[in-house]
C-alpha cells in the first residue's frame, strides 16, 4: 500500500494493489528479487512501515536490475524494476518519405474506422464505404466513424456474439450441466442451473447505454422476449423443470441479488459444495475487479485473518498471505447455497453458515472487500462496483478487446483516460467504446 | 497429371507470395507508387480473428459463409473444425473460455485452407454465373501478364478484399503467376491463385 501512496500515477497502482512480485521472487519461504534486495539494503534496521517511502525514494536513480533503465523510470511506466526482462522501449519515431497510404504514428481515421468496423460490426467496410468515408473531411469522418460505430454497437454481432464472448471468461459455461444438458442423474435431467440468465443479464448490460455497475448490484433479470429484444423482469423465477430438469430458474429474492454475482449459475459453478465459497469470492474478485488472487494480485490482507474458520489449514504459512484477504472476500457467500439437492441450488439460506460449520460466529466472521467491511452479498457488490477497481477491470477489458491485447506502457495514458471519464458518462460500455476508439492507441498505425 | 498441376500452383503462388514480399521491401532509388514509405514502429497489428474472415471472405466474394469451405463436406471450417487455429473459441463444447492471444502453430495452415477453399467456391460459382471473375474466361488459357484482363481481376480482388486499388507494382506481381509460358495455366487457375494470394496477405489477416 505504501508503495502505491508513493507512486499513486504508476501504472501498477491505477485500479489495482501492486503486487508481491514488485519486490518479492516468493513470499513463502521469502526471497526478493534484486529490486527487493535493494529496499532490504537501504532499509537496514529501521521501521518498515514508517520508513519504507523515504527508501523507495532514496533508491530511485539506481537500476536494481540492470537493465539500464534506474528504478523510478521502470516505476512510472508499469514495468518491474527487479526484473531485467521486464523492459519497455518507446517505439522509435518513424523514418522515411511520406506514407500516402497511412498516417504512421498519428491518429488515422481511415485506420480507426476500418478497425472499429472489423471489431464492433463483425465485418471491414467495403471498397465503396472506404471510397465513402475517404471523400469526407476530417470532421466529417469524425462523425461518420462514430454514427458506423454506434449502428455496430446496436447490431446483432455486437449484442450477440461480441457481448457473449466477453462474458464467456466470467460466465464459464458447462454444457453438461446446464438447461440444454441431457445428462440424466437418476430420474432427473442434470439441470445445475441455467446460464443463458448470466449471459443475458451481461449482454443487457453492457449495451443501451446502460450503467455497467449493475454488474454487480442488478436485483431483476432478463429475458429475451420473442422479437429476441432483451427485456427486463422482476422478482423470483421459479425452477422451470423442464423434462424433469433439477433447476433452471433464479430463485432468489431481490434482496439478497448482487448482479452476475447471485446467479443460480455463479454460485452453482463456483461455490458448489464448498462450506466457505472461497471460490465464488475469487472468481468475483478476478471477474470484475481484474486481480487474480491465485497470481497473488489484490492482496489486501485483513488484519487478525484468515482464521481458518472451516479448518482447512490455510492458516499456515505459505497459505495465509493470500488467505488473509481471500477468507474475508468470501463470508459473505457463505449465507448462499452452491449444489444443493434436490431443489435449492443458488438459495439464499441464513442458517447456511452455522449449519456447514460449526465454528461460525457472524460477530466474527466480518467480510471485508477493498478494505471495506460489509455485511451482504449486496454490499460487498455494491462496494466493488463503486470503485476504481471495478473501472480499470471493465475499462482494461474493452480496451484489451480493441487492441488485441492487454494494454503495455505506450497505452497507460490512455487507460488511465478511459478510467476517469467512465463516471462522467454514467458507466456506459457504449460511451466507453466511443472513447476507445478516440484514442491515439486504437487509432494510430 | 493432377499433381502436376498441383505443384505448378503451388510454386506459382510461392512465386507470388515471394514478389509481394519483395515488393514491399526492395530499396529503389526510384521514387514510385511503390517505393518505401515510412513505416510503423508501434507493432501494433490486430489479428482479424475466425468471425471477421469468415465474414470478409464472405462478402468480398458473395458467397454464404456456410457453403465456403467444409471439411468432408459436412463439418464448417470456421465454426467447428479450425475455430480454434482462426481465432475463436468454444465454451459450451470444449470448455474453451478465451481464444488464444497469438496465431497457433496451425492458424496459417487453417487460412490457406479457408482462404483456398472460399476462392475455389467463388470460381467453380462463376463457371455458371460470374460475379467475380468477369473478365476472364475460365475455362480457356489464362490472359497474358500485360492483359487488360490481368489488371483487372486483380484491382477486383484488391478491391473486394482489402477496399482499396491495386498499386502498379502489385498488378505486376499477381500477373507473374501467367507470366511462365512454359508452364501455362488456366483462366480458372490464375482466378483461385490470385485470390488465394490476395487473400493471405497481412494485410487481409491483420488491421
Amino acid at each position: 500500500m505504501q508503495f502505491c501512496a508513493t507512486y499513486p500515477s504508476s501504472p501498477d497502482c491505477l485500479g489495482q494493489v501492486t503486487t508481491c512480485e514488485t519486490c518479492h521472487l516468493s513470499t513463502e519461504p521469502a526471497s526478493w528479487n534484486p529490486y527487493g534486495i535493494a529496499v532490504l539494503a537501504k532499509l537496514g534496521d529501521g521501521d518498515f512501515d514508517t520508513q519504507l517511502s523515504d527508501v523507495l525514494i532514496a533508491i530511485e536513480d539506481d537500476d536494481a536490475d540492470g537493465d539500464e533503465v534506474g528504478n523510478l523510470d521502470e516505476i512510472l511506466i508499469g514495468t518491474n524494476p527487479g526484473n531485467a526482462d521486464s523492459l519497455w522501449l518507446p517505439p522509435a519515431p518513424p523514418e522515411g518519405p511520406d506514407n500516402r497510404w497511412y498516417e504512421v504514428g498519428d491518429y488515422d481515421r481511415r485506420f480507426a474506422y476500418r478497425r472499429a468496423s472489423t471489431l464492433y460490426c463483425g465485418y471491414s467496410p467495403s471498397y465503396d464505404d472506404m471510397r465513402a468515408f475517404e471523400a469526407l473531411d476530417a470532421d466529417e469522418q469524425s462523425t461518420s466513424l462514430h454514427e458506423t460505430l454506434a449502428l455496430c454497437l446496436d447490431a446483432t454481432y455486437w449484442t450477440s456474439t461480441g457481448l457473449r464472448e466477453l462474458a464467456d471468461p466470467r460466465v464459464r459455461p458447462i454444457y453438461a450441466v446446464g438447461a440444454d444438458t441431457d445428462v440424466q442423474f437418476a430420474e432427473f435431467r442434470l439441470v445445475l442451473a441455467d446460464y443463458d440468465w448470466d449471459y443475458r443479464l451481461w449482454r443487457y448490460i453492457l449495451s443501451d447505454d446502460r450503467d455497467i455497475r449493475q454488474l454487480l448490484t442488478a436485483d431483476y433479470h432478463v429475458e429475451e422476449d420473442a422479437a429476441g429484444d432483451l427485456v427486463r423482469i422482476d422478482g423470483v423465477i421459479e425452477d422451470p423443470r423442464i423434462d424433469n430438469g433439477l433447476a433452471g430458474g433464479q430463485p432468489l429474492e431481490p434482496q439478497h441479488r448482487a448482479g452476475m454475482l447471485t446467479t443460480q449459475w455463479f454460485l452453482v459453478n463456483n461455490t458448489m459444495f464448498s462450506e466457505l465459497p472461497r471460490t465464488a469470492a475469487a472468481a468475483a474478485y478476478r471477474g470484475f475487479l481484474g486481480m487474480d488472487i491465485s497470481r497473488n494480485q489484490g492482496i489486501m490482507p485483513v488484519a487478525g485473518e484468515p482464521l481458518d474458520i472451516d479448518g482447512k489449514g490455510v492458516s499456515a504459512p505459505t497459505c495465509a498471505v493470500c488467505h488473509s484477504t481471500l477468507d474475508p472476500l468470501a463470508y459473505a457467500f457463505a449465507y448462499y447455497h452452491g449444489i444443493e439437492f434436490p431443489y435449492d441450488n443458488g438459495r439464499y439460506d441464513p442458517e447456511r453458515p452455522t449449519t456447514l460449520i460449526p465454528a461460525w460466529d457472524p460477530s466474527r466472521q466480518q467480510s471485508v472487500v477493498l478494505g471495506r467491511p460489509v455485511a451482504s452479498v449486496p454490499e460487498w457488490g455494491r462496494v466493488a462496483s463503486e470503485s476504481v477497481m471495478f473501472r480499470r477491470a471493465m475499462a482494461g477489458m474493452f480496451f484489451a478487446h480493441a487492441l488485441g491485447r492487454d494494454p503495455g506502457p505506450a497505452e497507460s495514458d490512455d487507460l488511465a483516460g478511459l478510467i476517469d471519464t467512465m463516471d462522467g458518462d454514467a458507466y456506459s460500455a457504449n460511451r466507453l467504446i466511443h472513447r476507445i476508439v478516440d484514442t491515439p492507441s486504437f487509432g494510430a498505425p | 497429371m493432377h499433381d502436376r498441376r498441383l505443384r505448378s500452383s503451388s510454386a506459382a503462388v510461392l512465386s507470388a507470395s515471394l514478389s509481394l514480399l519483395a515488393a514491399s521491401c526492395r530499396d529503389d532509388a526510384e521514387p514510385t507508387e511503390d517505393a518505401e514509405v515510412a513505416a510503423s514502429t508501434r507493432n501494433h497489428l490486430v489479428w482479424k480473428r475466425q468471425h471477421a474472415l469468415e465474414q470478409d471472405l464472405a462478402r468480398g466474394l458473395e458467397l454464404d459463409p456456410r457453403q465456403m469451405c467444409r471439411e468432408l463436406g459436412q463439418f464448417d471450417c470456421v465454426q467447428q473444425v479450425h475455430l480454434m487455429a482462426l481465432g475463436g473459441h468454444d465454451p459450451f463444447g470444449q470448455a474453451r473460455y478465451e481464444p488464444a492471444a497469438q496465431p497457433l502453430v496451425t492458424t496459417s495452415l487453417a487460412v490457406d485452407r479457408l482462404a483456398l477453399s472460399a476462392c475455389a467456391r467463388r470460381v467453380e460459382l462463376d463457371r455458371e454465373d460470374p460475379v467475380v471473375f468477369t473478365g476472364l474466361d475460365l475455362d480457356a488459357q489464362a490472359p497474358a501478364p500485360d492483359s487488360a484482363a490481368v489488371e483487372r481481376t486483380v484491382t477486383t480482388l484488391y478491391q473486394r478484399l482489402l477496399g482499396r486499388e491495386p498499386t502498379s507494382g502489385e498488378v505486376d506481381v499477381l500477373a507473374e503467376l501467367v507470366a511462365d509460358a512454359q508452364r501455362p495455366i488456366s483462366g480458372a487457375q490464375f482466378a483461385q491463385l490470385s485470390c488465394f494470394a490476395v487473400a493471405t496477405t497481412t494485410e487481409f489477416l491483420f488491421f
